[in-house]
């Protein structure tokens, strides 16, 4: 009889969650990084650099629910952190689709998706410095559209509550300008699954102490497919930002990351990165400009069994060229292994 | 397929109006790379007695992050404050002061107006003889600059990690405070540095060596 009940709730349970459409995900990202140079930065040991378990469902017949939890290895310990919690709904108003809660901001390529679905191990010098290791995120509303043009158009905008932005460590502060975002994209398409698209992006921030961030940026995806092998991926973004300090300062930076791979077979995939990041503002005491550029190169070969479990090793150097002298140089090795449990949802382009 | 050259377009015209090579275009020839003031001895490059030096090299970034490797010795009562991420004037800078007051290592750490005083962590550290550190600074923080305190061992960041720092001010990684000090006020204030220079201030001490490079922890 027990095993009879125990029978029951499981199947009952189990329609419970196939009624209501209930998905749930779970990815791994382990990182091993070696050092290659004395200067290197990297941890030497293998890590997890990701864990996160998401949950996506209708709620209604008007609203989707989508929660994803992850957690971090900082400093050696772990911290888990509620990275997306939000409604959605393509279906309030016709033509529109918004977004309620917490989230990755809709700007640029690479910050809106989750770091397990990046093409490469780690984010770009640029990303890292404008943005963050892995996206920002943050609590507000996201309202989408396709324009009414001839041509594919989409407009994205976004406020969010601005107290966070980046890498931090505590609640945040509440900003003089709260966080605020636009990004306009187009695509052509070529054949069927090949296509590329382009962006064009602006996001603003005032925060507590007065400082103001404004970062403008391009990004393009290109993706040629031969049946089910994208044979080529080539995708770039292009960031310019200017932080005006309250002390009446002000910097402005350009960054740019340029990434090729070329898929072999459905298993195999190679590729390349190159990283580079100008600072215009740098000064000496004398007040005279100071020329400088980071270049950074990324060598990669990735390995998979199927859509679910990755492998990629890769190889990357970076260095500053300031007044002709080399500095800061970081060589370093990585091997990352990333792996999905359960249904994942369709990626964008 | 136009539309796939035109970003490339845009960048390579960005690009051909800057210099992406980094070279030397004499900016760094003028000045020596410090600017000692009086009553300051320099001689092969450490520094002697009472005064100021700020580095004339920047750190590059306001929002940015760097290391510190600091030897020193202090004479009673004598103090060497670090400054990093300031203006010129090494005002609105975030950075770490050390102090021999009757016998002991006092050491603090300082930005925007405040002071945090950190007691029981240096105990252990002889304050008459050579005192060797490595500190980073992360000003590139949305809230506070994350600053880091280990006993110097090497050059290489291997050796260095948020779990053995002997001062960490990230709220969420002190461990169990000797002190019932847990910095909160420091991330509620959101401290950081306002400009890209560093330097040193002495009060009768000897710095050996005062070097700044990339951070040793990426936390």
């Amino acid at each position: 009889m027990n095993k009879m009940i125990t029978l029951l709730l499981v199947f009952l349970s189990t329609s419970a969650i196939a009624d209501t459409g209930l998905e749930i995900v779970a990815a791994g990202d382990l990182v091993y990084s070696q050092s290659l140079n004395d200067e290197s930065a990297a941890t030497e040991k293998l890590a997890v650099r990701g864990a996160e378990v998401m949950l996506f469902a209708p709620i209604d017949h008007i609203w989707d629910g989508v929660f994803s939890l992850a957690a971090h290895d900082e400093g050696g310990s772990t911290n888990f952190e509620v990275h997306e919690l939000y409604v959605s709904s393509s279906k309030l108003i016709d033509g529109s689709r918004f977004k309620i809660g917490q989230f990755f901001l809709g700007i640029g390529r690479l910050n809106r998706s989750h770091q397990h679905d990046w093409p490469f191990t780690r984010a770009p010098k640029v990303h890292r410095d404008f943005l963050a290791e892995e996206a920002v995120f943050d609590a507000g509303v996201e309202w989408g559209t396709l324009l009414p043009t001839e041509f594919y158009l989409d407009l994205t905008i976004g406020v969010t509550s601005g107290h966070r932005f980046g890498h931090v460590h505590s609640s945040g502060t509440k900003p003089k300008t709260p966080t605020h975002y636009m990004r306009l994209a187009t695509f052509v398409d070529f054949t069927r699954g090949s296509g590329l698209e382009l962006g064009t992006t602006y996001l603003g921030r005032n925060n507590s102490q007065g400082e103001k961030m404004q970062i403008v940026g391009l990004d393009s995806t290109f993706k040629w497919r031969e049946g089910k092998l994208v044979k080529w991926l080539v995708t770039s973004e292009l960031m310019y930002r200017k932080l005006d300090f309250a002390s009446a300062s002000s910097e402005e930076e350009l960054g740019f990351y340029l990434f090729g791979e070329r898929g072999w077979t459905p298993a195999f995939r190679s590729g390349i990165r190159f990283d580079t990041l100008k600072n215009f503002s740098e000064r000496n005491l004398l007040q005279k400009k100071v020329n400088n550029i980071h270049w950074g190169a990324t060598l990669q070969s990735s390995y998979q069994t199927s859509e679910f479990f990755k492998t990629r090793l890769s190889l990357s150097h970076e260095f500053r060229r300031v007044e002709g002298l080399t500095q800061d140089k970081d060589t370093r090795a990585q091997l990352q292994f990333v792996f999905i449990i359960g249904a994942h949802p369709a990626h964008d382009f | 397929m136009k539309n796939a050259f035109l970003p490339l377009l845009l960048v390579l015209i960005l690009i051909s109006a800057c210099d992406i090579t980094g070279k030397d275009t004499g900016a760094n020839q003028a000045i020596d790379g410090t600017q000692v003031t009086t009553g300051l001895q320099n001689i092969d490059g450490k520094l002697s007695g009472s005064g100021r030096v700020v580095v004339s090299k920047s750190l590059g970034q306001v929002r940015g992050a760097s290391s510190f490797h600091l030897r020193f010795k202090l004479q009673d009562e004598g103090e060497v404050r670090l400054s990093t991420y300031g203006r010129a004037d090494l005002d609105q800078s975030v950075g770490v002061e050390f102090r021999r007051k009757a016998g002991l290592l006092e050491v603090k750490i300082f930005g925007g107006g405040v002071d945090t005083l950190i007691l029981n962590r240096f105990e252990n550290f002889q304050a008459s003889g050579v005192l060797d550190f490595m500190i980073d600074v992360h000003n590139n923080h949305d809230d506070a600059a994350h600053l880091f305190i280990w006993r110097y061992t090497s050059d290489n960041s291997s050796d260095y990690g948020a779990q053995n720092a002997i001062v960490n001010t990230d709220f969420f990684k002190l461990p169990l405070d000797l002190d019932g000090l847990d910095f909160p006020e420091w991330h509620d204030l959101a401290v950081k540095g306002n400009g890209p220079f560093w330097g040193l201030d002495l009060i009768d001490a000897e710095v050996e060596i005062y070097k700044a490079g990339p951070p040793k922890d990426n936390s």
